[in-house]
């Protein structure tokens, strides 16, 4: 009868201490999809996978977003416009993270769904997830224009490219500052301006003491990236 | 350089870096993409820079590429991203008479007695909303299988039957308004 | 006008349209490969080597790989260098911010709010959740003390429900969501946290 005790003891300690360390698992994510919106799951869970595969983004987090849109009040097209245009960045081969913590920066905010997806055009200028995917996309391919790019390992070693974590943190990090730049009320023509503003960031970044920027790799893009370049990137949000 | 070459060294030659086999597998599927592109966008200038695009893209993220699989379901995912991209920004920014025109316009009344038929189609393709170009271009230019197609565009394949299925019907409603009419079996 | 077959005109139509338009793409695989190979930088050793020296392909590759494994030791040895000659510099603790440990630094936050009942920072550091603050003393000054690794941070304070942009302790700021957002750095070298 004691040992039976026992065992039932220890039985309901491990059960509780399980539940308690139990992490989030992806299988918690698409359950999440699911609860959001059943018809787009598959294709949201696809595109997410690929990102927790590639290490762009954290299951965790993940969850979080996920939870904070459901409680959330808003349109359902709205919240589903959110998840999508994320899985859409993350199909296109983009750090998607960015995107994640803007909408859970608009949610803390209280601003309504479909202006942290769409932005607006007034002043101030807000830009939504939408025109931060185009930065981020723009940005890649004006690296890529530059020889800038990544190769993971497994394929031809080519001089000056960089390892995906590296290459996605300089696409971050420029293309968040030309939207500080853009929401702060700056003129797309001056290119100047934009160039001080990225190289501040770039310098910033490697000059911590575990930098988040490799000092070659901000060497690398102040070097080949002209202000013409980010004029460029930054017009089109104007049009 | 790559007369009788299988599909598999062309694109194991261009991971390791050879540009020349990359440009033999372009030769091979610029058709297909460009097809695929200009269905999907409606525009000449627009798919001509995205099948650009979309050769690149596949070069820089071929390692990504598992070659079991069959590589034009994998080249098209690429294409169509792409081409899912533009689209979204062109929403944000609308061009109100895009340029280069395919079709020169929705006006029914540019019908051609000889031609009636095909530029019926063409113009209310056109007018189709945006979600059921892709779909039917997949199926009636690319000819893809049902799977397929739900592969290039990560949607279940019910949903892509669903879309095929009505898009047709619209496309049928809507050219009917101009006089042609199809039978069932179509 | 009767048709038979609408999945036929389809096809003949969308055909159709590919054959009008497609000379565009006349030349598609020179343009592609051109911009790839611009992307490789190439240097005139490659091609002296590919034109002078390798007339088979094969033999080519091997002197290719040659030169590019050379290419790596170097730019490794460069690498390694270039961090060994780069002076390093004590960190200076200012009385505000305390030490790293384990590459985590204690950060702290000030916000003075004579009077609120409540108040936290609200940041990228934690998915824009709220961390309260609090004012053990009653003398005003609420503060917390946070964990981070090196990076860089945004963030706000919420007093009593009210959203705080600009922390006279930020390194900077930024406009989000039409308000402003506080910077700060984590990890500098030479202080401040």
């Amino acid at each position: 009868m004691r040992r039976l005790l026992i065992v039932l003891c220890i039985g309901l300690l491990l059960s509780t201490s399980f539940v308690l360390s139990a992490e989030p698992t992806i299988d918690d994510v698409q359950q999440a999809f699911i609860a959001l919106t059943p018809t787009h799951a598959d294709e949201i869970m696809s595109a997410f996978s690929l990102g927790f595969e590639q290490g762009r983004l954290q299951v965790g987090s993940t969850l979080h977003l996920v939870d904070r849109l459901i409680g959330y009040e808003g349109e359902q097209g709205n919240k589903e416009g959110i998840l999508i245009t994320i899985a859409h960045a993350l199909q296109d081969d983009l750090p998607a993270a960015i995107l994640v913590e803007k909408a859970e920066e608009g949610m803390a905010r209280s601003v309504p769904l479909d202006l942290i997806l769409n932005g607006v055009k007034g002043q101030p200028r807000i830009l939504g997830l939408t025109e931060r995917e185009y930065l981020l996309s723009a940005t890649r391919d004006t690296l890529y224009s530059k020889g800038i790019f990544s190769t993971p390992p497994g394929t031809k070693a080519v001089a000056q490219s960089l390892s995906l974590v590296r290459f996605d943190t300089l696409v971050s990090e420029i293309a968040d500052t030309l939207a500080d730049y853009v929401e702060s009320g700056g003129s797309p023509l001056e290119g100047h301006l934009l160039y001080q503003q990225v190289s501040d960031r770039l310098t910033d970044l490697a000059s911590l003491k575990v930098p988040i920027v490799q000092p070659d790799d901000a060497q690398l893009v102040l070097e080949r990236v002209t202000p013409t370049d980010l004029t460029s990137v930054v017009l089109r949000i104007f049009e | 350089m790559y007369h009788v070459q299988d599909e598999v060294s062309l694109l194991r030659a261009s991971l390791a870096g050879e540009t020349d086999a990359w440009g033999e597998v372009v030769v091979r599927y610029k058709e297909a993409v460009f097809g695929l592109c200009l269905g999907f966008l409606r525009n000449r200038a627009d798919a001509e820079d995205l099948t650009h695009d979309a050769f690149i893209r596949a070069y820089t993220n071929l390692h990504r590429y598992k070659l079991e699989k069959k590589f034009s379901t994998w080249l098209f995912t690429v294409t169509s991203n792409l081409c899912r991209n533009r689209l979204r920004y062109r929403r944000y920014h609308p061009v109100i008479a895009p340029p280069d025109h395919i079709n020169g316009g929705n006006d029914p009344a540019h019908i051609v007695a000889s031609e009636d038929r095909v530029n019926a189609v063409r113009a209310a393709v056109d007018r189709l909303p945006v979600s059921y170009h892709a779909p039917l271009v997949l199926r009636y230019y690319n000819e893809l299988s049902y799977k397929e197609i739900a592969e290039v565009l990560s949607l279940p394949e019910g949903t892509i039957k669903t879309r095929i299925h009505r898009g047709k019907l619209l496309l049928k409603k809507d050219m009917e308004k101009d006089g042609v009419v199809y039978n069932e079996s179509g | 006008m009767r048709v038979d077959n609408l999945d036929q005109a389809l096809s003949e139509a969308l055909h159709q349209e590919v054959r009008e338009e497609v000379y565009c793409i006349d030349r598609l695989e020179e343009r592609v490969v051109a911009e790839i190979e611009g992307r490789i930088p190439r240097r005139g050793v490659l091609d002296f080597f590919r034109r002078m020296l390798a007339p088979t392909r094969g033999a080519r590759i091997g002197q290719l790989a040659t030169v590019g494994v050379t290419a790596v030791v170097f730019l490794t040895l460069g690498v390694f260098l270039a961090g060994r000659i780069t002076p390093s510099h004590q960190a200076i603790l200012t009385p505000v911010m305390a030490s790293t440990t384990n590459g985590q630094n204690q950060v702290l936050f000030v916000m003075p709010a004579p009077g609120a009942n409540s108040v936290s920072v609200v940041g990228n550091f934690n998915g824009w959740e709220a961390t309260p603050l609090a004012d053990e003393n009653g003398d005003g000054i609420w503060t917390a003390s946070i964990s981070l690794p090196d990076g860089r941070y945004e963030y706000a304070f919420v007093v009593d429900g009210r959203w705080w942009g600009q922390d006279p302790l930020a390194d900077g700021y930024v406009h989000s969501f039409g308000e402003y957002n506080s910077v700060r750095y984590v990890g500098q070298v030479g202080g401040g946290a």
